[in-house]
């Protein structure tokens, strides 16, 4: 009697604890206005009237640039590029922004070689998407445990990581923290010529991992827009010529011809940046695989260029 | 099935309600089966190795007993010979060819394309440790089949430990255990700290031990140094969690494993550290490896303590793992024993004082901190390398792109303060204390653990460290 009293008393104590802390900890993640949580929220944020959405993972983070976006197309567009994002990341969160914000024109979406190896997605569904239950079916190929454990909300703490806990607590402390140089999603990288002359290639060229499910997103991807009646523009932004990932891996050009033809079979536009004039100029890159604030105006421009032309092409006017 | 996942949590709950409900004859059936389930949820046709070698080592028992003289011991070297080949097949075959290799290209000899049975060299060393008490004459021959096979089964320490000897755990095996809520209630207790400290200690700072150990060549010295003691605190909590797990989960249905680690940190000498570290594994090696030797070579004087400390402690790394740093490891260990045998210094001494037992727990925490470097790394070269970065690269600041990073490695440094602080004060008693005893802070510890676990834990599935091996 005395050892069922005890587990008695635990585990209800223990469910205080966790449910309370889950409500401490979203309530702290929805507070937040900053890095993941900062761009669910802004997600759902339907006061700025976002019609463009850029998405993608680092590579769109700190290369698109939404004012110079808005100035062009005259729409209204939020960076939705997230550090490391596979195209599970994408397809989540274009999944999440398109159910909220009604009126989105246009998605962007930037197409990197190694976005299809979903294996390695750093963000897991679960705690990353902590307000999923609003949209069925947003969770894609998290393990059986999670879901499981999902379902018992008072259980969702122990899904977070430290980032979220971290998270939640900076929304509670500082609800309105604004990261110096960020704007609208948009991070921009201000180092110049940062990174060390190209080494000797290597000739033995190795096989960058990609999943035939990766894939299968992506024509998620394609068909969440058609329902949604929403334009989705595939972009491939440059690589510094030097380091270009086809002199690494044997496969690079394999990967992105299986995104050209479906992009053909779905008849939207596939924008390949990679031949850009800057993809030489080494004064526009951050790093080899991301241009710095210069590059990336140069960059924005030429893609809402892009997108504006292809909208005239369409005859179909952006405003309307 | 990993001890931190909620499969084994049904698996656990299952089984132990089914031992206390069956009848006591139906019992080591019940947990022999529930054994080879636990096994085969890992590679299942294992399970046949495993069957080969309990065959052969029933048998081996059964005839060294009915045997004497040379015949006697022809059969213990049978028994031995079997287990140990399966070792050195299934682990050391790739080492001995990849160096073989690597020696002469006249020949290239194919590797095998195999994977390690979970827990081999755990249950290989239970069984041999069966063999050699039987001929020793410490231990009657098992006759009961099914016993015996469940002697080296038993689910809670079948894949990690501890090493149990036949004396300890096969009369158990036959005693009739009632359900008593005293040990059920401290084997839960041995379990959630355990649990405690495998998912919210160790897996927390297996994130940042992997990070910079998969990429030391990006990071400063500090930084590496940082994972170096995280990683000697990783495999503490990864091991002796496990360990806590299993023997608590033995502890709830009646069986009492043994002790495999008792508080190593605070301990002054690195040869008390290592009486007090996966205590079966080295009472093992004492038992059957460092006594013979050392007895065979008692002529020697000290030479013979130094001589057989060195081979120990080499086979010890070797039995860690199939590569030339975790030789280089068993032989670092070693050596400091050595040095420590040559100069003299004894535990007991150093104790004597509060500040030569702070100087003492410090070092075996910075000559262990060190050693796992070489047990961590990729391999040898790599050990080196990383060494050599902790003390010439320059030491920068905590660099990490993730702002979260410096939250997480505080609350790391937070968590490992509670673990040590508990540990080295209340926690054994507290553990040990009986339902009506210490009812308040037994509840506080319940609340806590569970909610920290819950709260706090790494939820990833992380396997634990010393199945590999």
């Amino acid at each position: 009697m005395q050892l069922i009293r005890y587990f008695l008393i635990i585990t209800i104590a223990s469910f205080i604890v966790c449910t309370s802390t889950t409500w401490v900890t979203n309530k702290g993640l929805q507070k937040s206005g900053v890095d993941f949580y900062g761009k669910i929220n802004a997600a759902e944020d339907t006061s700025n009237g976002t019609n463009l959405l850029l998405v993608g993972s680092s590579r769109m983070l700190i290369q698109a640039d939404p004012d110079i976006f808005d100035s062009i197309t005259g729409l209204r567009s939020y960076n939705f590029g997230f550090n490391a994002g596979t195209i599970k990341t994408c397809y989540n969160v274009i999944k999440y922004a398109l159910h909220f914000q009604k009126g989105v024109k246009a998605v962007v979406l930037n197409i990197d070689y190694n976005m299809f190896d979903i294996s390695n997605d750093p963000y897991k569904d679960a705690y990353y998407y902590p307000f999923e239950k609003k949209i069925e079916g947003l969770l894609l190929n998290d393990t059986g445990n999670t879901h499981l454990i999902h379902r018992l909300q008072f259980l969702d703490i122990s899904l977070y990581d430290d980032f979220a806990k971290y998270s939640a607590i900076d929304g509670w402390i500082r609800p309105s923290r604004v990261v110096e140089g960020q704007k609208r999603g948009y991070y921009p990288h201000y180092t110049v010529n940062d990174f060390e002359i190209p080494p000797k290639i290597n000739l033995n060229k190795i096989v960058a991992p990609f999943s035939e499910n990766g894939l299968n997103l992506l024509k998620k991807c394609i068909s969440l827009c058609k329902q949604k009646k929403v334009k989705l523009i595939l972009v491939l932004a440059p690589y510094y010529k030097e380091y270009s990932p086809d002199k690494y891996y044997s496969n690079f050009y394999e990967i992105i011809d299986k995104v050209k033809t479906l992009a053909n079979q779905n008849e939207i536009p596939f924008y390949d940046y990679t031949s850009m004039e800057i993809s030489k100029q080494q004064d526009c890159f951050y790093n080899e695989n991301h241009l710095n604030v210069h590059g990336a105006r140069i960059y924005s421009i030429a893609v809402a260029k892009s997108l504006q032309a292809y909208y005239l092409y369409s005859k179909i006017h952006l405003q309307e | 099935m990993l001890f931190n996942s909620l499969e084994f949590l049904l698996f656990y709950v299952i089984v132990t309600s089914l031992f206390f409900i069956l009848p006591h004859r139906f019992r080591w059936f019940h947990l022999l089966f529930a054994s080879c389930f636990f096994y085969m949820c890992f590679v299942p046709v294992y399970i046949f190795i495993m069957a080969g070698t309990i065959l052969v080592d029933y048998y081996a028992g059964r005839w060294i007993e009915g045997s004497s003289g040379k015949r006697r011991k022809s059969f213990l070297v049978i028994s031995l010979v079997s287990n140990i080949g399966i070792l050195a097949v299934f682990k050391y075959y790739n080492f001995f060819i990849g160096n073989i290799n690597q020696i002469q290209d006249v020949i290239k000899i194919p590797f095998l394309s195999i994977l390690l049975p979970i827990g081999l060299s755990f249950h290989t060393f239970q069984a041999m440790s069966y063999t050699i008490e039987v001929y020793k004459g410490n231990q009657k021959a098992e006759r009961h089949f099914g016993i015996y096979a469940l002697y080296v089964m038993f689910y809670p320490q079948l894949v990690a430990g501890p090493i149990e000897r036949p004396q300890n755990i096969i009369h158990q095996l036959y005693e009739k255990h009632k359900f008593n809520a005293d040990d059920f209630f401290i084997g839960f207790k041995m379990m959630l700290w355990g649990m405690f400290k495998k998912v919210v200690i160790a897996d927390r700072l297996a994130i940042y031990v992997g990070q910079i150990y998969d990429d030391p060549h990006s990071y400063n010295g500090f930084m590496i140094l940082i994972a170096a003691i995280f990683f000697a605190i990783q495999i503490y909590c990864d091991f002796s969690g496990y360990s806590g797990i299993a023997i608590g989960a033995a502890r709830t249905m009646g069986f009492r494993l043994m002790t495999n680690f008792k508080t190593p940190f605070n301990t002054v000498t690195v040869s008390e550290f290592w009486a007090r570290w996966h205590i079966s594994l080295s009472s093992w090696f004492k038992d059957y490896l460092y006594y013979p030797i050392a007895v065979s070579k008692r002529d020697w004087g000290i030479g013979a303590v130094i001589y057989a400390t060195l081979i120990t402690f080499l086979i010890s790394g070797f039995w860690h793992g199939a590569g030339w740093n975790f030789i280089f490891w068993g032989l670092l260990t070693g050596l400091f024993i050595v040095f420590e045998t040559l100069l003299n210094i004894k535990a007991i001494r150093i104790r004597k004082s509060s500040f030569k037992k702070i100087v003492g727990i410090v070092y075996v925490f910075a000559v262990f901190t060190f050693t796992e470097i070489f047990f961590r790394a990729k391999n040898i070269q790599e050990g080196f390398y990383i060494v050599n970065r902790i003390f010439t690269s320059k030491w920068g600041a905590f660099e990490s792109t993730q702002i979260f990073a410096k939250f997480s490695l505080l609350l790391s440094f937070l968590l490992i303060i509670i673990l040590f602080f508990a540990e080295a004060t209340f926690l054994d008693k507290l553990i040990d204390s009986k339902l009506s005893e210490r009812k308040n802070a037994n509840l506080i510890f319940g609340i806590s653990i569970l909610s920290l676990i819950l709260v706090l834990g790494i939820f990833q599935k992380l396997s634990f460290i010393y199945f590999q091996f």
